[in-house]
């Protein structure tokens, strides 16, 4: 039975309840709150995640609470509410998904430092892991739903994760963020997209959210070992760049792209050292997602045949 | 009887044993364990470096390894280079002058 | 202690792992959850690891539960980093003012690699230097790069005038502040231990250019920093501070009969009372009978002890976090902070006005006629 098979009403009695439990491979979450829309929202977004009982321990057990007091009739608010505490500003009670995702990232930068994270799309094709390196903002979210729409096994939009015994990404399939056209582009992109509501006044314009791939989903515990980064900027007007980067100044940038470099110290030295020796690593700039994905695939399929671009060794002028 | 020898040469060695380093090519990440601080050493800091993890070297010594390791590229290397990439590497606490000199205490960030 | 069943079920179950590490192999899951979630919140889930650690235990609970608290060590580690950090570039900022420089709470803690401070999660360095020194110190600190948080002139009176401290000084782009103390509880406070026995009593630490108090000291200051000189709220890891310093300190032949001795000297036995008597409720703290039997003249009246045994349970443990806290636990914390600032006050004020009542008291006795002019 998986979330998508309940009905809208089982689902807002779970909310109401003890909750809805969601298990994304990385973390289980469970989610609690009687706001209005947020339950069918959640029915589409989890739409192929099991249903599970909400108990046992979870990382991360977080409510949705409307604000109380007379605001709750003019313009009601909710808060985020996890172990007693409200880390953020109440938003407006109908970004409710939105207040939702972000405050679990919150939680996942916080409760995850057992692993090394990096600010980066992570995916997965032949068996072969491919991280996406960038700063918020700078278009990863919309190339990585763009690639999960193509083939690429999903694992996260935000978090690289890396299991620091072995270096192996971990998964962590859940709802992408698009934000204003990049939702569009999306739709278009993929017939199959399945999009949540759109959510017209954030700070950072009109967001909707592209539920995770079923066959992401079922994959959600498949750890797959890093084999290529690629950076990659999105660049309105230019035409398509592929480079070879050099191993050094892929360390530095993924030092720079990451949550929690500078806490993990030597382990986060070794983990990064060791995941630029064992992958090629490139820059792409891209003004089209088809030609982006194109060029990504190319990567991938010239490395399993052994082929590389430029070797690595020659320093790009980047 | 010897003549006097003069004040002693300064000589170099790595600051830390617990330094870690990973070659990257021909660059050289480098894992200060007193700082948390990481770096990246170029090819001609990185060959300074890895000598300077080997063994205690003076400025005359360093300047005969590295031609060795550079062998018929470009110009020579003067000790004045090496001075002034020794100090970069003093501040940020990865070698340090022994002999000849009272232990400097680490100038670390 | 008297406790709570619903509002503090998780926080007696993380105690009682705490006390019997061994029963972590039989929680189920659930109670995990719960157990792992106070424990966050009161900052001692990295401290409750070290302390399954140090029985063996990390292997017999479920993985997902030891993830989280490798991910809570992780960061402990990082802390400890950055307070060692911290502490190399204050000694070399002070080396040239030759004072001396004593390392107060969680940085000796560190410094003397105590077991008790594995994972603990330092939020700043607390350093002691004597009151004359102080300006000299705040000077060379400033100019080596820490600075004064902008504060307006009441709140630079408050610190510089009534408090034990100078404003948190930070170095820029660094996580830890810097705490400069000079002595251990607020000037105005009723309670005034001698800053020059804390010197005369302290010694080298393993770091050099810092000294630690003895170890007797470091007991009464914990001890006066959560009774004395703070509000109790959700502060169970002071608590157990207390109790892994005495537990590591009591191996000492001597250490129990010095403990109570010094709390005398310092006029500090009420808040070691309360400290080793709480623990021992909380944690079973071994105190030996004769500590308390000396210890009398210090025991608080029976009335006052009562309500305390009530109130300090509900105001310190953190609360089940599946809801909000009860009514009674935020009424124990309003009262606890209230004690707080009482303890602040002068005694001179507080004598001034029992004064005040008492001769007005005595004017009505003695005086059916005019009444004699008063001194206020």
């Amino acid at each position: 039975m998986r979330i998508g098979d309940l009905d809208q009403n089982a689902v807002e009695h779970e909310l109401r309840g003890t909750g809805l439990a969601i298990d994304f491979g990385l973390a289980r979450v469970r989610v609690r709150g009687d706001v209005p829309g947020f339950g069918a929202a959640l029915r589409v977004l989890y739409a192929h995640f099991p249903v599970e009982p909400p108990a046992g321990f979870f990382e991360v057990s977080a409510s949705l609470v409307r604000a109380r007091g007379l605001r709750r009739h003019l313009r009601p608010q909710v808060d985020f509410v996890v172990d007693g505490e409200r880390p953020f500003e109440p938003f407006p009670a109908d970004t409710h998904v939105p207040l939702f995702e972000w405050g679990v990232n919150f939680c996942l930068a916080q409760r995850c430092n057992h692993h090394l994270l990096l600010h980066a799309g992570a995916v997965e094709r032949d068996g072969a892991g491919i991280l996406l390196p960038a700063l918020p903002g700078h278009g990863k979210s919309t190339l990585t739903a763009a690639l999960a729409a193509r083939g690429f096994r999903l694992l996260s939009d935000e978090f690289g994760v890396l299991r620091l015994s072995d270096g192996a990404m971990l998964p962590a399939p859940r709802p992408i963020a698009l934000k204003n056209e990049s939702i569009e582009l999306i739709r278009r992109f993929s017939g199959d997209a399945v999009l949540g509501p759109a959510f017209p006044k954030t700070r950072k314009g009109t967001v909707a959210h592209l539920a995770p791939p079923a066959e992401g989903v079922a994959r959600r515990r498949e750890p797959v070992h890093p084999r290529l980064i690629v950076f990659p900027r999105f660049s309105r007007g230019e035409s398509l760049q592929v480079e070879p980067m050099a191993r050094s100044r892929a360390f530095a940038r993924l030092s720079t792209n990451s949550f929690n470099y500078e806490l993990l110290g030597p382990a986060a030295f070794e983990a990064v050292g060791r995941l630029v020796q064992q992958c090629d690593c490139y820059s792409l700039v891209y003004d089209d997602l088809e030609s982006a994905v194109g060029a990504i695939g190319k990567v991938l399929a010239d490395q399993a045949r052994g082929e590389r671009s430029p070797a690595a060794g020659e320093s790009a002028p980047h | 009887m010897a003549s006097d020898p003069g004040p002693p040469e300064p000589r170099w060695r790595a600051g830390d044993p617990a330094i870690r380093t990973i070659p990257l090519d021909d660059e050289l990440v480098v894992f200060n364990p007193v700082s948390w601080e990481t770096h990246l050493l170029n090819p001609a800091g990185a060959q300074l470096f890895e000598a300077l993890l080997e063994g205690t070297l003076s400025l005359r010594e360093l300047r005969v390894e590295l031609e060795a390791l550079r062998s018929g590229q470009d110009e020579p290397i003067r000790e004045e280079q090496i001075e002034a990439l020794l100090a970069e590497l003093e501040d940020l606490g990865l070698v340090m002058r022994v002999a000849g000199h009272v232990n400097d205490a680490h100038r670390g960030p | 202690m008297q406790l709570d069943r619903s509002a503090h079920a998780p926080a007696r179950l993380l105690l009682e792992i705490w006390t019997s590490p061994e029963q972590a192999s039989g929680l189920s899951p659930g109670e995990w959850d719960l157990v792992v979630r106070v424990a966050r919140s009161a900052k001692l889930l990295a401290t409750l690891r070290a302390r399954l650690a140090a029985s063996g235990l990390l292997g017999r609970i479920p993985l997902a539960v030891a993830q989280a608290m490798d991910s809570e060590a992780a960061v402990a580690r990082f802390r400890e980093q950055m307070a060692r950090l911290e502490l190399r570039r204050v000694a070399q900022a002070l080396a040239p003012l030759d004072v001396p420089v004593v390392l107060l709470k969680g940085a000796a803690y560190l410094v003397e690699g105590l077991a008790m401070a594995e994972g603990r999660l330092p939020a700043d360095v607390d350093i002691l230097v004597p009151q004359d020194r102080l300006d000299a110190a705040e000077r060379a600190l400033l100019e080596a790069g820490w600075q004064s948080p902008d504060l307006d002139a009441h709140d630079q009176r408050y610190y510089r005038e009534w408090s034990h401290e100078l404003p948190p000084l930070r170095f820029p782009e660094h996580p830890l502040e810097l705490d400069v103390h000079h002595t251990i509880l607020p000037v105005t406070g009723r309670l005034r231990p001698d800053p020059a026995a804390l010197f005369a009593g302290s010694r080298a630490s393993r770091l050099e250019g810092f000294r630690v108090l003895c170890p007797e000291d470091q007991v009464l200051h914990a001890c006066v920093h959560l009774f004395q000189d703070s509000d109790l709220a959700n502060r169970l890891r002071d608590l157990l501070d207390i109790d892994g310093l005495v537990r590591e300190f009591g191996r000492d032949e001597g250490f129990w009969d010095r403990l109570v001795m010094r709390s005398h000297q310092h006029g500090l036995g009420r808040p070691l009372w309360y400290a080793l008597h709480f623990s021992s409720g909380a944690v079973r703290t071994h105190v030996p009978g004769r500590v308390f039997e000396s210890l009398v003249d210090a025991t608080p009246p029976r009335l006052v002890r009562g309500l305390l045994d009530r109130l300090v349970p509900l105001a310190l443990l953190p609360s089940n976090p599946e809801r909000l806290p009860p009514l009674r636990v935020r009424l124990a914390r309003v009262a606890m902070l209230a004690r707080y600032h009482w303890l602040r006050l002068p005694p001179r004020l507080l004598a001034t006005h029992v004064l005040h009542k008492a001769l007005r008291g005595l004017r009505t006795k003695l005086a059916p006629a005019a009444p004699e002019p008063s001194p206020h």
